[in-house]
């Protein structure tokens, strides 16, 4: 049997306004586990919808106590003024490797000053930057509650900025991988994670585009269910691009010298 | 630091997971000369493409419509003739895999219903398919399901809630409701779950000519559950949306879900070749 490592970098746990979904993190594990999912980058859902989204970052450090297989992805809001208390606890932790930034659920943009001093306090920290692109798609939103997408140009520009910081798009549509992908490739720190892509071909497309080894593995679970985003990479693409971007690329990522 | 279990899987291993244990029959896809990433040099070749596509993920059977190759916001029929032309080429071509559905438009009823007449008719083309030119409430669609009731073929309805706005002439689940409770012996698939929401499915409830196909929108966890919950086990249709949506992702949807496996083979395959007509209907199988 030829094993293959699976690595999600985008879990979560916790509820959504939406969706009624069992975010706990026992059933969040179960069911990574069930696709065979072995390493999990849990951030939560709790407090993105409160007015400091820092609260929920408990959850995650709860669960990396006392699971493995679950690395705290720790949520930042530039915009709080203890951001750098926050940045500062997860550098405590040796098991943080990805810190998450949700400009449209926390109200910024990114050419905030704000954003930028976080960015450049990340790098310093070595750890690896997500910027969420999106959590859920617009159409989907409560109608008193419309989020809409970040740009994917102004996070490819962003990242831009700061050639030493891994950045990861999360919840990226594919067309916006694909039409962005000579951004994506301009610099070798930019990487986009697969948990919205969808579409006949488009995983193929993207990889056709020379995107094989920037793209990581994520479920999106539990808002999305993990067999899914098992599927558009399992079922198209060569043994070689499903296990680099099933857990090859990321681990690469995650085990480099900083 | 990089953590992790020791839990282990292989190729394998994934694949059975995705393994739909029997025949798949997926009530909506469209050419990929209409959507698709790659566009085809012309119907033997979508038919080559489309149908690997499906096959790589375990589906066997197919519901076919186009919407003519430019997708027009409001189509002709002479456009919607050429796009069953197409349909109809990719379905002889296939040896059955793929069962068309008749398009046409509300804006022009009179001649959409002879051409499900000239479709369903003489073609043998397998259902109906209609698309925003107006919504369901509109009373322009009553010589169309005339037509789908003679013929005794379902009819495949778009509907979507969206948060952003629908389209003018785009129907919501009410609207497909009222549809449904105009024409109680129609048997009407409501397209998108996802996108119809558990707000739309609630419209549906009590109107029992209404089924809903799966696709439309993201692999959201719980929402076929909430389907089969609310509708009964016999009124949920496996739907792709394809090439759109990824069948692989849509089909584990299903296989996905946390319910008894009689009722995913129900929903991948007995519920829709129930109401297919007799002359593509495959024997049912769960």
């Amino acid at each position: 049997m030829n094993s293959i490592d699976l690595i999600d970098v985008c879990a979560w746990t916790g509820d959504w306004n939406t969706l009624s979904v069992d975010g706990d993190v026992d059933a969040v594990r179960e069911s990574l586990h069930a696709c065979g999912v072995g390493q999990i980058h849990l951030s939560s859902l709790r407090t993105v919808w409160g007015h400091n989204l820092h609260l929920g970052n408990i959850d995650v450090y709860e669960a990396a106590d006392r699971f493995d297989d679950v690395s705290p992805v720790p949520l930042l809001d530039p915009t709080l003024a203890t951001w750098a208390d926050e940045l500062a606890r997860a550098t405590q932790r040796d098991d943080v490797s990805i810190v998450r930034l949700l400009p449209a659920y926390s109200g910024y943009t990114l050419d905030d000053q704000r954003v930028s001093a976080c960015a450049e306090a990340v790098q310093a920290a070595g750890l690896i930057l997500s910027i969420q692109m999106r959590i859920e798609d617009e159409r989907r939103n409560h109608p008193k509650a419309r989020v809409p997408d970040v740009p994917f140009d102004k996070i490819t520009a962003f990242a831009h900025q700061y050639p030493d910081l891994p950045v990861v798009i999360g919840g990226a549509p594919w067309r916006s991988v694909l039409s962005g992908a000579g951004a994506i490739l301009a610099s070798d720190h930019i990487y986009a994670e697969t948990s919205q892509m969808d579409g006949v071909d488009s995983i193929a497309l993207i990889i056709a585009a020379g995107l094989g080894e920037r793209l990581l593995f994520a479920t999106h679970t539990p808002l999305f269910m993990p067999l899914a985003g098992v599927a558009r990479i399992l079922l198209d693409l060569s043994a070689e691009h499903a296990t680099a971007i099933l857990g090859g690329n990321a681990s690469r990522l995650l085990n480099r010298q900083v | 630091m990089n953590r992790g279990s020791d839990l282990k899987t292989s190729f394998t291993d994934l694949h059975q997971l995705l393994d739909p244990g029997g025949p798949v029959i997926d009530a909506h896809v469209h050419p990929l000369q209409n959507f698709g990433a790659r566009r085809p040099a012309d119907a033997a070749e979508d038919v080559n493409l489309l149908r690997g596509a499906a096959e790589r993920a375990g589906v066997t059977q197919v519901v076919l419509f186009s919407l003519y190759g430019t997708v027009p916001r409001n189509p002709t029929i002479d456009e919607c003739r050429e796009a069953n032309d197409y349909a109809q080429q990719m379905a002889e071509e296939s040896d059955g895999f793929f069962l068309p559905f008749c398009y046409v438009t509300p804006d022009e009823p009179v001649a959409s219903a002879d051409e499900i007449d000239r479709c369903v008719g003489e073609k043998r083309m397998a259902g109906v398919k209609l698309w925003v030119a107006r919504r369901a409430t509109d009373p322009g669609l009553d010589p169309i399901l005339e037509r789908v009731v003679h013929w005794r073929v379902p009819v495949l309805q778009h509907a979507w809630r969206k948060t952003t706005g629908n389209l003018e002439g785009e129907s919501t689940p009410a609207d497909v409701a009222d549809l449904a409770r105009r024409h109680p012996e129609a048997q009407i698939i409501m397209a998108h779950l996802n996108g119809c929401n558990p707000r739309g499915i609630e419209d549906v409830v009590d109107v029992p000519n209404v089924c809903v196909d799966t696709s439309g929108g993201d692999p959201e966890s719980g929402v076929v559950e909430l389907a089969v919950e609310r509708l009964g086990a016999g009124r949920v249709v496996f739907g792709s949306d394809a090439p759109i949506r990824h069948f692989g992702v849509c089909l584990a949807k299903v296989l996905g879900a946390n319910l008894p496996w009689e009722t995913k083979r129900m929903i991948l395959w007995d519920n829709l070749q129930k109401r297919l007509p007799e002359w593509v209907r495959t024997e049912v199988v769960s």
